[in-house]
C-alpha cells in the first residue's frame, strides 16, 4: 500500500513539476520580513487604537481575594475576577498567567460567557478589557467589536514589547522571540489597513508558541452568510496567515460577485451580505504528528466553540453557516459535526476522512459536499476511517476538474494535487463560494446535469 | 504501520515538489510603474466606466491587495475594485457604450448575456481586468489591477 501510494505520488509530482500548477499553491511561504532593521513604527503597521486605555472600573460588590479564587474555574472565575478591584485583577493576571491560559484552554460555554458579559456595566467591561485583553479577546460569546479591540491591543503591545526587548538589550532577539515577532508582523500584514473594505476584525489571537488566529472579513454581527475556512496540515500562523486571509478575501469577493449577480438578475429581492473567516484556530499537524487524531480533536473543540460563539452573539438572527474544510481540517470538522455543533453546509476538499461513516452522522442541516482533485493522494485514502467521497457516505460530489461556467461563460481552471483547491479562478473556488451562500443547486458535479445548472433554477 | 506513513510521506513530497517548482524564478514587473500607480490606473478605468454608464455609484474599492500569479508561477499581488450603481436608463445602450469605449481603448472585450443581465468584460495588455454587469435592477463594476510581483 505504501509503495502504491508513493508511486502515484511520484507520478503526480512529475506531472506537476513539468506542467506547473495552474496557479500557485497555498503552501508557498510568504517572503520573510526583515525584523530588526524595520521596526513597526517604520513599517507602517496600521493597527487602530481601541478606546479601552486608561479605564478605571468601580469594584462590584463582594470582592474575593486572590487566594480565595485559586481553585475557581470557568464562569465562576470570570465572575470572581469581575468582583475584584481593577488593580487586584491586574496583579492577579500578572502573577497567575497560567490561570488565564487554563481558562482559555477550557473556556465556559459561549452562552455563559455572553450572559456574564451582558451583565457587566460599561465601566466593568472597560476594566476587564484593560486588565485582561488576552482573555476577553479569545472568549467566544463576547461581542466581535470588543474582541477585535482587545486582540488588536494585544498584538500592538506584544510587538512593541518584543521590539523594545531587542533595543534595550542591544542584542539581537533570541531566535524564539524573533520567530514570534515575525508571526505577529504577519498577522498585522494580514489585517491590512484600517480602511480595508470589507473591514477585517481580529476575532482570535494567541501570540504564544505556534499561535492561533481568526480574521473576519465582513460583519459577523449582520452577515447573511458566514463561511469558515478550516485549514489542514502545514498551515501555520507565522507562515500562512497572510495567504490564508487572502484566500478568505478571494472567497468573499467571489461570494459578493455571485450575490450581486443574483440580485441584478432579480433572483433575490436585495443584495445579501457575507462574512468569511480566515480561521487558524488550532495547531495544525506537521509530518511527525499527522498520523494521529490528537490535533483533530483540538480542532474539533476549537471550531465547535467558535461556531457556538457566533450562534450565541447572533441570537434570533442566525446566519447561514458553512464550514469549508481542507485536508486534516476536514477531519476535525467531521469530528465536531458528529457532536453537538450544527451548521448549514459543509464542503470537504482533499479529505483523509474521519470516524463518521455517513452524512447522517453529521449535524448539517443542508448539503455536504466533497471535492477530490486529480493527483491528490489524500482523498480515497480513508486514512482516519471513512472516505467522504465514497457513495455510501452520502455526500454530494463537487467538481474541481475545471470547466466553463454555464452561467458566466468564465473559464474555470482545474485543481491538481493537494494544494490547489483554494486557487483563484478554479472551479473549486467557484463551487466553495456557492456552497457558502446556500446555492448548492448551482454547484457543479462534473456530470451532464451541469449544463442545466443555470440561473433559471433560482428564478 | 505502513498506513500511518502514507499521508506524511505523501504530503512531504507534495510540499517538496511545490518548493522545487517555485524555486529560481526571477521576479520581473509587468510594466514600469509602481504598485500604487498600477492601482490608480485601474481606478481611472472604472471612474471612466461609471461616467459612461451614468447614474449614482457607491465606491467599495478595497485597498488591500489580493494574491495573484504572474507567468512562471511568480507570486504577485493585485488590487481589487467594486462599485455598485443605479440601473442604467437602457441596459442595452449602456452595454453598447461600454463595449465600444473599452474596445477603443485597446482592451480585449467579450460580451455575455446572463439571463436578464448583460456582462461586458475588458482585459488590457497589462493584465487589468474590468467587468461591467448591467440589468434593469442594478449596475455593478468589478476590476482587478495588473498582477505585480510581491
Amino acid at each position: 500500500m505504501l509503495f502504491d501510494a508513493t508511486a502515484v505520488l511520484i507520478a503526480s509530482l512529475t506531472v506537476a513539476t513539468v506542467a506547473g500548477p495552474a496557479v500557485a499553491p497555498l503552501s508557498v511561504p510568504a517572503p520573510p520580513i526583515s525584523i530588526l532593521t524595520t521596526p513597526a513604527h517604520e513599517r507602517d503597521i496600521d493597527l487602530p487604537t481601541s478606546t479601552q486605555q486608561g479605564s478605571i472600573a468601580s469594584a462590584p460588590a463582594t470582592p474575593l481575594s486572590a487566594s480565595s479564587i485559586a481553585t475557581i474555574t470557568g464562569t465562576s472565575l470570570l465572575h470572581a475576577l469581575t468582583a475584584m478591584p481593577p488593580t487586584a485583577v491586574s496583579e492577579f493576571v500578572e502573577s497567575n498567567p497560567q490561570r488565564l491560559h487554563e481558562l482559555l484552554a477550557a473556556p465556559p460555554g459561549a452562552p455563559q460567557v455572553s450572559g456574564w458579559w451582558a451583565g457587566l456595566d460599561a465601566t466593568a467591561k472597560r476594566s476587564m478589557l484593560s486588565a485582561m485583553p488576552e482573555l476577553i479577546g479569545n472568549l467566544d460569546g463576547v461581542p466581535v467589536t470588543e474582541r477585535n479591540d482587545a486582540n488588536r491591543d494585544v498584538l500592538r503591545s506584544t510587538i512593541r514589547e518584543l521590539e523594545l526587548e531587542g533595543t534595550m538589550t542591544g542584542r539581537t532577539l533570541a531566535t524564539q522571540n524573533l520567530q514570534r515577532l515575525q508571526m505577529l508582523y504577519s498577522i498585522a500584514d494580514a489585517l491590512g489597513p484600517t480602511t480595508a473594505n470589507p473591514p477585517r476584525s481580529l476575532l482570535q489571537l494567541d501570540t504564544h508558541d505556534a499561535g492561533k488566529v481568526a480574521i473576519v472579513l465582513g460583519d459577523l454581527d449582520t452577515a447573511d452568510y458566514v463561511s469558515y475556512l478550516m485549514p489542514g496540515m502545514f498551515i501555520t500562523v507565522g507562515g500562512n496567515v497572510v495567504e490564508w486571509t487572502d484566500t478568505a478575501a478571494r472567497l468573499y469577493d467571489e461570494q459578493v460577485s455571485w450575490l450581486s449577480l443574483l440580485a441584478d438578475a432579480g433572483a433575490t429581492d436585495e443584495v445579501e451580505t457575507v462574512a468569511t473567516v480566515a480561521w487558524i484556530g488550532y495547531q495544525t499537524p506537521h509530518l511527525l504528528n499527522v498520523g494521529s487524531l490528537d490535533l483533530a480533536y483540538e480542532g474539533r473543540d476549537a471550531i465547535a466553540s467558535a461556531i457556538d460563539g457566533l450562534q450565541t452573539i447572533r441570537g434570533t438572527d442566525q446566519p447561514f453557516i458553512s464550514l469549508l474544510a481542507h485536508s486534516y481540517g476536514s477531519t476535525a470538522a467531521l469530528l465536531a459535526l458528529e457532536q453537538s455543533t450544527s451548521i448549514d453546509a459543509l464542503a470537504m476538499i482533499g479529505s483523509p476522512g474521519a470516524p463518521a461513516t455517513s452524512v447522517d452522522d453529521l449535524n448539517v442541516r443542508g448539503d455536504v459536499f466533497v471535492g477530490e482533485a486529480a493527483w491528490d493522494p489524500i482523498p480515497n485514502s480513508s486514512f482516519f476511517g471513512s472516505d467522504p467521497g465514497a457513495v455510501e457516505f452520502g455526500a454530494r460530489m463537487m467538481s474541481v476538474a475545471g470547466t466553463v461556467d454555464v452561467i458566466t461563460n468564465r473559464v474555470l481552471a482545474a485543481s491538481t494535487g493537494h494544494n490547489e483547491y483554494w486557487s483563484p479562478g478554479t472551479e473549486s473556488m467557484r463551487n466553495l463560494a456557492l456552497v457558502g451562500i446556500n446555492k448548492g443547486e448551482l454547484v457543479t458535479d462534473g456530470s451532464q446535469r451541469d449544463a442545466g445548472r443555470t440561473l433559471a433554477l433560482l428564478l | 504501520m505502513q498506513r500511518r506513513l502514507v499521508m506524511p510521506v505523501a504530503l512531504a513530497m507534495v510540499a517538496g515538489a511545490v518548493a522545487v517548482v517555485l524555486g529560481g524564478c526571477a521576479v520581473q514587473a509587468s510594466t514600469p510603474v509602481t504598485d500604487l500607480e498600477a492601482r490608480d490606473r485601474l481606478l481611472a478605468v472604472l471612474d471612466e466606466a461609471q461616467r459612461v454608464v451614468g447614474g449614482e455609484w457607491t465606491i467599495m474599492d478595497d485597498p488591500t491587495p489580493r494574491e495573484c500569479i504572474i507567468p512562471l508561477w511568480i507570486s504577485g499581488e493585485r488590487y481589487p475594485a467594486l462599485r455598485v450603481g443605479d440601473p442604467p436608463a437602457s441596459v442595452a445602450v449602456a452595454a453598447d457604450l461600454m463595449e465600444r469605449a473599452w474596445n477603443d481603448s485597446g482592451m480585449r472585450v467579450t460580451r455575455t448575456d446572463i439571463g436578464d443581465v448583460i456582462e461586458v468584460k475588458g482585459e488590457s495588455d497589462e493584465g487589468e481586468l474590468v467587468i461591467l454587469r448591467v440589468s434593469e435592477n442594478a449596475s455593478t463594476l468589478f476590476g482587478e489591477s495588473e498582477c505585480r510581483p510581491r
